[in-house]
């Protein structure tokens, strides 16, 4: 075996060792969030970055959007329940807060996998 | 020099029957770690003993017939397709790898890890997932080694019939 | 030369042979104004176009469950819930076909769960109904329906009372203060004839979510076994995590739960599903999940087991071929039937 094959073994060994560091030790969280608003997806915000950013329907409806920590929160709200406001902060893929009132849904996505929850039961 | 059409003939024959033996071999014995697309690539000692001895314009159709039958024997549609992906691949590299600083052991290195890349990606196409990159790093580390060791034993089998008495104008 | 060519010719076949087979992008579309509640459609489709065009197809399907199956709303020229509540006392009405399976199920339903799943339970869930929306409302002021009220309402709720004809699908009130309510079934039976008839005429792989009552089938491209992944809710909001998460295809998950809809009076929670033995919200579990090959029996399953005993639900699923259920106790532990297990998510 000459120089050239080590170089080359040693190379491949790095790729592959860098590549299962980074696709086994990132923690599976979602990437990004969706938000729907009457069910059309009128925006995607990766969790990576702190945010906030209000969104407003077509009868003056209003929920304020709070990405932190890589988690994703409704902290105001002018709906009459309040459900979304009280609804834990959220960072799994498949996991969602609805508002009803407004028909706002945001929902974590994960951009690499697809293997998160399809559907949710209750 | 020129070579007869019967004497081409048995050539193709004999080195296509001794690498669906080794495919034979391997679909008999295979590897238990429980991942897809792990084989150990016996049948890649020919094509790498073949590349060396006898250039690409002869070794290239033994790795498309040895993979088409052993495809049609031991697999069904999809795997035949992951393993033409991969074994084209693989055979492109290693001649690319063959004209470089490489031995011929570096090269089925090289062939090993570029066959597994290859099935991936098809996979990753026909199956439309980019899930199956999870895969990559196990397949690239298996490539590495089932490569390693094909080159370890085509090496000395390529130096031996170079260099020995072995009647090499026929071939 | 001619060798090489042969070999691409093959090649290209077989990349062909292989590519047409899955070929479809996922797609996803919720509507809120349908059965009062979230509904999420996902299924692969040829483009989004296709898509569309076959939600909006669905869409009309389940709308007329909607209205069929409508307890406070009369649509003209329609024979529903709510005009059957006001008129079937008089004398028996002809109903849709849909409507009478439904009323059918709902008493062959009565029988399984001992009782514990009626549709017949009108009066007393209306008065519940008006309690929790007016507390809803005013939180200050929310009080709990009388219970000399709720007793007297009881008296009116036998499902013996509730007269089905089947040669001319006519429905008739035997006790005139009868009123039906089919909340507990109705969501259930409309996914499950809806996601039949969308297998048949609209796509090979969907999932279909009716506020929680989930209908998936079709091998799920996305998934490495094929099979949708269902996030069973967690009753407790505080929880970080799915209280499980199930694999499944060609089957409905409904889960039923305290969380889902309630009222809070003098600080203490009352959900929407009522014992009918004892008039109130059951405390047993927090939420019941049912899995089985039929959503409508699954839907009324998860009900019939959020009310009874613990031994007796478990009696009840271990006798029902083919379904399995996860309990969430109050105390944050869960008990699954025998099968459940083998549904989890690998």
């Amino acid at each position: 075996m000459k120089k050239a094959d080590w170089i080359l073994i040693g190379s491949i060994l790095f790729v592959a060792g860098v590549l299962a560091a980074f696709l086994y030790f990132v923690p599976k969280n979602g990437s990004a969030v969706t938000v729907e608003i009457n069910g059309k997806t009128v925006d995607r915000l990766p969790l990576s970055e702190d945010t906030t950013k209000a969104y407003a329907d077509e009868n003056g409806g209003t929920n304020l959007l709070v990405i932190e920590n890589g988690k994703a929160r409704i902290t105001e709200a002018n709906c009459p329940d309040k459900i979304c406001v009280h609804h834990r902060a959220i960072s799994r893929s498949g996991e969602s807060i609805i508002c009803l009132p407004h028909k706002l849904v945001v929902t974590v996505i994960n951009e690499k996998e697809t293997d998160g929850v399809d559907a949710r039961a209750g | 020099m020129k070579q007869s059409k019967a004497k081409t003939a048995a050539l193709y024959g004999l080195l296509i029957a001794l690498s669906f033996t080794l495919s034979y071999l391997e679909h008999l014995l295979p590897l238990p770690v429980g991942i897809p697309g792990v084989k150990l690539g016996l049948a890649n000692l020919v094509v790498v003993t073949a590349l060396y001895l006898l250039g690409a314009k002869k070794a290239f159709p033994v790795a498309v017939v040895r993979i088409l039958l052993a495809g049609l024997a031991f697999g069904n549609a999809f795997s035949l397709l992951y393993s033409l992906a991969g074994g084209m691949l693989s055979f492109f590299v290693m001649l690319l790898c063959r004209r470089t600083k490489l031995s011929p052991v570096g090269v089925s290195v090289a062939g090993g890890v570029s066959h597994n890349v290859g099935q991936i990606a098809v996979a990753a196409a026909v199956m439309r997932t980019a899930r199956i990159v999870y895969y990559l790093p196990v397949l690239l580390g298996a490539g590495l080694g089932t490569g390693l060791l094909i080159g370890l034993i085509a090496a000395p089998v390529i130096r031996r019939l170079k260099k020995g008495n072995i009647n090499l104008h026929i071939l | 030369m001619k060798r090489i060519t042969a070999v691409c010719l093959c090649l290209l076949v077989l990349l062909q042979a292989a590519a047409c087979g899955e070929r479809r992008d996922r797609f996803t579309e919720t509507w809120f104004d349908l059965f009062d509640t979230v509904i999420t459609v996902t299924a692969c489709d040829e483009s989004p176009a296709a898509f569309r065009e076959h939600c909006a197809a669905l869409r009309e399907e389940l709308q007329g469950y909607h209205r069929l199956f409508d307890l406070y709303h009369a649509y003209e020229g329609l024979v529903n819930v709510r005009t059957l509540n006001r008129d079937a006392k008089n004398g028996p009405v002809a109903v849709d076909d849909r409507l009478f399976d439904l009323l059918a199920f709902g008493k062959e339903i009565y029988r399984t769960t001992k009782g514990k799943v009626n549709v017949c339970m009108g009066a007393v869930l209306s008065l519940w109904h008006d309690y929790r929306e007016a507390g809803t409302e005013d939180p200050a002021n929310a009080a709990l329906p009388p219970e000399t009220a709720l007793k007297e309402a009881a008296k009116h709720v036998s499902a013996d009372d509730l007269i089905l004809n089947p040669a001319d699908k006519t429905v008739y009130f035997a006790d005139p203060l009868l009123q039906l309510d089919v909340g507990a079934i109705a969501k259930g039976f409309a996914a499950q004839r809806a996601g039949a008839w969308a297998k048949e005429t609209l796509w090979n792989a969907a999932v279909l979510s009716l506020g929680g009552n989930v209908v998936a089938f079709g091998v799920n491209p996305y998934n490495s076994r094929g099979l949708w992944n269902v996030g069973v809710e967690n009753p407790d909001e505080t929880a970080e995590d799915f209280l499980a998460t199930v694999s499944v295809s060609d089957c409905a998950v409904v889960t039923s739960g305290d969380y889902q809809r309630y009222y809070t009076v003098n600080g203490k929670k009352y959900c929407h599903i009522i014992d009918p033995e004892t008039l109130f919200p059951a405390r047993t579990f927090t939420g019941v999940t049912v899995i089985c090959g039929d959503s409508a029996l699954a839907d009324a399953l998860s009900t019939a087991l959020f009310l009874l005993p613990e031994r007796e639900g478990t009696a009840l699923i271990e006798a029902t071929p083919g379904a399995e259920a996860l309990w969430a106790k109050p105390d944050g532990s869960a008990i699954q039937s025998s099968g459940f297990a083998a549904y989890l998510k690998k």
